[in-house]
């Protein structure tokens, strides 16, 4: 798991505002460091690293409700609908780890107890076993097991696919804007109208 | 257990997105409380709130004079005390803050904003008090903007969980006619269903209750529709359903003698009702009037045993009230106008780790799955807190506590993911066609024997973490009576 970057420049004395926009914008720029792995599908652990980045984001911004308004549950709810969907594309990835396991163990207790009946069959017994073991029974744990996989795998695809239609939607609608909008200090107002200001 | 002498009276005020309630009473020495007065009015601070995010100007208006006229009130019955809450309109809204600040400096009543587990807690201890509680119930407290839902076992809460769905809030999404359509009506309800599937509340499934306790207005006023409050079922509540769809606000209003704001929400109400008795399939359902304001009373007279956070205010004009300057105990949130950075990350760090200790009991108990998952999310947001205050306290007055934090999620982890597992290998087992279950099973078993050795490893890690010196630690540091601190509530950085 990758770790938090750091908040170097906290001022423990400073208005609490002050220091959530410090420590917003340096979460902002760890989570969107990973939009690279967003086209990869493939790359399930910087996804999952994507993920907890984006649950810091999110954390920050709930942490700060307060000081961000409005505008701070507008990134709330984008930020978590984000790592909802890495959420439940990390689930995948965990079942199918787990099931791809359980069932290269059965494989090997299975390839083993045929060897084992093998070297203990008559000669008139090996065509049997040799049918028994190219010919599962129906109740071969195997066949839920692989089932159960290649469930885990369509639903990753769809849960890939969702994301990704989330980011686009979003990244359409501006969301890095809006999130630094919300880090960035107000500036103060100028005196005068900005259009005597260019002319002079 | 502190207490009170049995003449102490307090108020408890309840402010919620549909109305204002005050409870009046004093101790009744037997661990109860006898009630001295009441009062309600229907403010409707949540009116707008889910199209603004704001409350409204002028229901803060409204809810300052009655927070006024509630005080005066209690005042006039001898009450010394005065406790209040503020549940989901005033959590919600960006200008909650705001509406407290100007309750405290214009009414002088201080008050806390509960988050929704808060708001269960409090609510079940007021029922606990008054009603029995034995075998498997669940509660539902039906507010304006949210429904707090609380499974027990024989008197002991096992989990809780707020959804966001109120009455008022589903009037203003789907109810424009008056009287209510018939299709209005249903979609409340299947707003209302489609919330309790998404989120699969208290672990619990259908037919699992013995019994639904419907407390707060919804219920009580829900109970003057129906023939015989003692025996409603869910045929009866659905049939009061239907009734709604024929009254004004205004026949309503008249029918039952409430007023007609009022009137006007309860249609979405019940609604909730059915939906959650639809899901439920209980035995029976009942309607409780023992709620948080009993819980906040409970609190006040007899002790802290609630939310160890909490600290309720004396009475004082509002003209000789200070705003309260350590009064960061009292919100759920940093505030810019606390002060400091450090200080405001201080109390929140603190709030947060009462938090987790009062989720621990029941992941421990281990009847729901939820109890292990609501561990891990508060030790997360807390993890979140004390990972950006870290540099604003000394390391070694700080570390081993982060420290701590971490161990928890962690110590969680392995338990909250097999939990997840089996859920959906349960689901994926009914579904499959026969020859894919001695697969399934396998898996299951397998899962099922690691979640045994991780629940015993966790459990083993929280009652050691219960049992040594995190609580006295805890309270040293972020508690109310500090003494590692140097008076000002700043650590001295060689408290440990």
């Amino acid at each position: 798991m990758s770790r938090a970057w750091p908040v170097d420049d906290v001022d423990p004395e400073a208005p609490v505002i002050d220091n959530a926009r410090r420590v917003l914008a340096v979460r902002i720029a760890e989570f969107y460091s990973f939009e690279p792995v967003v086209a990869h599908p493939e790359l399930s652990v910087a996804l999952h690293d994507m993920r907890i980045s984006a649950k810091r984001l999110r954390y920050t911004l709930e942490l700060f409700r307060p000081q961000f308004g409005k505008a701070g549950e507008r990134q709330i709810e984008r930020v978590k609908a984000i790592q909802e969907a890495l959420g439940s594309l990390h689930d995948h990835d965990v079942r199918i780890g787990i099931i791809g396991d359980e069932l290269s163990q059965l494989m090997v207790e299975q390839s083993r107890r045929m060897r084992s009946e093998i070297a203990d069959a008559a000669p008139e017994e090996l065509a049997g076993i040799a049918a028994a073991a190219l010919r599962p029974p129906p109740d071969d744990p195997r066949r839920g097991l692989i089932a159960l996989l290649g469930r885990e795998h369509a639903g990753r695809r769809m849960a890939y696919a969702r994301f990704r239609e989330l980011w686009d939607a979003y990244a359409g609608d501006g969301m890095r804007r809006d999130l630094v909008a919300l880090s960035v200090s107000p500036l103060p107002a100028r005196r005068g109208n900005a259009r005597s200001a260019t002319a002079a | 257990m502190t207490s009170h002498s049995p003449q102490t009276v307090a108020a408890a005020i309840d402010i919620g997105s549909n109305s204002i309630k005050m409870t009046i009473g004093r101790a009744n020495g037997a661990g109860g409380i006898d009630q001295v007065d009441w009062a309600s009015e229907v403010v409707r601070l949540g009116l707008g709130l889910d199209r603004t995010g704001v409350l409204d100007e002028e229901r803060i208006e409204t809810a300052i004079a009655t927070l006024t006229r509630f005080a005066a009130q209690a005042r006039e019955q001898g009450a010394t005390r005065v406790v209040a809450v503020a549940t989901e309109a005033t959590r919600a809204a960006a200008n909650g803050a705001t509406f407290l600040d100007r309750a405290r400096r214009e009414t002088g009543i201080d008050v806390r904003v509960v988050d929704g587990q808060a708001e269960a807690e409090l609510t079940f201890r007021g029922l606990a008090a008054e009603t029995d509680l034995t075998g498997s119930v669940v509660v539902a407290d039906i507010g304006g903007g949210s429904t707090e839902l609380i499974a027990a076992r024989d008197g002991v809460m096992t989990s809780a969980r707020s959804l966001a769905l109120g009455s008022g809030r589903l009037t203003e999404r789907f109810v424009v006619s008056d009287p209510p359509r018939p299709d209005e009506l249903a979609a409340c309800e299947a707003e209302s269903s489609a919330a309790i599937r998404a989120t699969r509340p208290l672990g619990q499934s259908t037919g699992t209750a013995d019994r639904l306790i419907v407390v707060g207005g919804t219920g009580e006023f829900m109970a003057r529709l129906l023939p015989d409050e003692q025996h409603i079922e869910l045929q009866g509540v659905c049939l009061v359903l239907a009734k709604l769809a024929t009254l004004s606000a205004a026949e309503l209003a008249d029918e039952i003698e409430i007023p007609q704001a009022r009137a006007r929400v309860l249609p979405a109400g019940v609604a909730i009702v059915a939906a959650i008795a639809s899901w439920l399939h209980p035995n029976r359902i009942e309607i409780s009037r023992s709620g948080i304001r009993t819980g906040l009373l409970l609190e006040a007279l007899y002790g802290d045993g609630v939310s160890p956070g909490h600290r309720s205010e004396e009475i004082t004009g509002a003209a000789e009230k200070q705003p309260r300057k350590d009064g960061v105990a009292a919100k759920t949130q940093p505030d810019a106008s606390d002060g400091s950075f450090r200080e405001t990350m201080r109390a929140l760090i603190g709030e947060r780790w009462r938090t987790v200790l009062a989720a621990i009991p029941i992941a421990l108990v281990g009847v729901d799955i939820e109890g292990v998952h609501d561990v891990r999310v508060a030790s997360r947001r807390l993890r979140a807190a004390m990972d950006v205050a870290a540099p604003a306290f000394p390391g070694k007055w700080y570390r081993p506590l982060h420290r701590t934090a971490k161990e928890i999620t962690g110590a969680l982890g392995e338990v909250r993911d097999r939990d997840v597992l089996l859920d959906a290998l349960l689901a994926e087992r009914s579904a499959a066609p026969t020859a894919e279950r001695p697969g399934i099973d396998r898996l299951i078993e397998r899962i099922e024997r690691e979640r045994a050795a991780a629940r015993e490893e966790m459990e083993r890690y929280l009652h050691q973490l219960l049992d040594g010196s995190l609580p006295s630690e805890l309270e040293r540091r972020f508690g109310t009576t500090d003494a590692a601190t140097n008076g000002s509530g700043t650590p001295t950085g060689n408290a440990l």
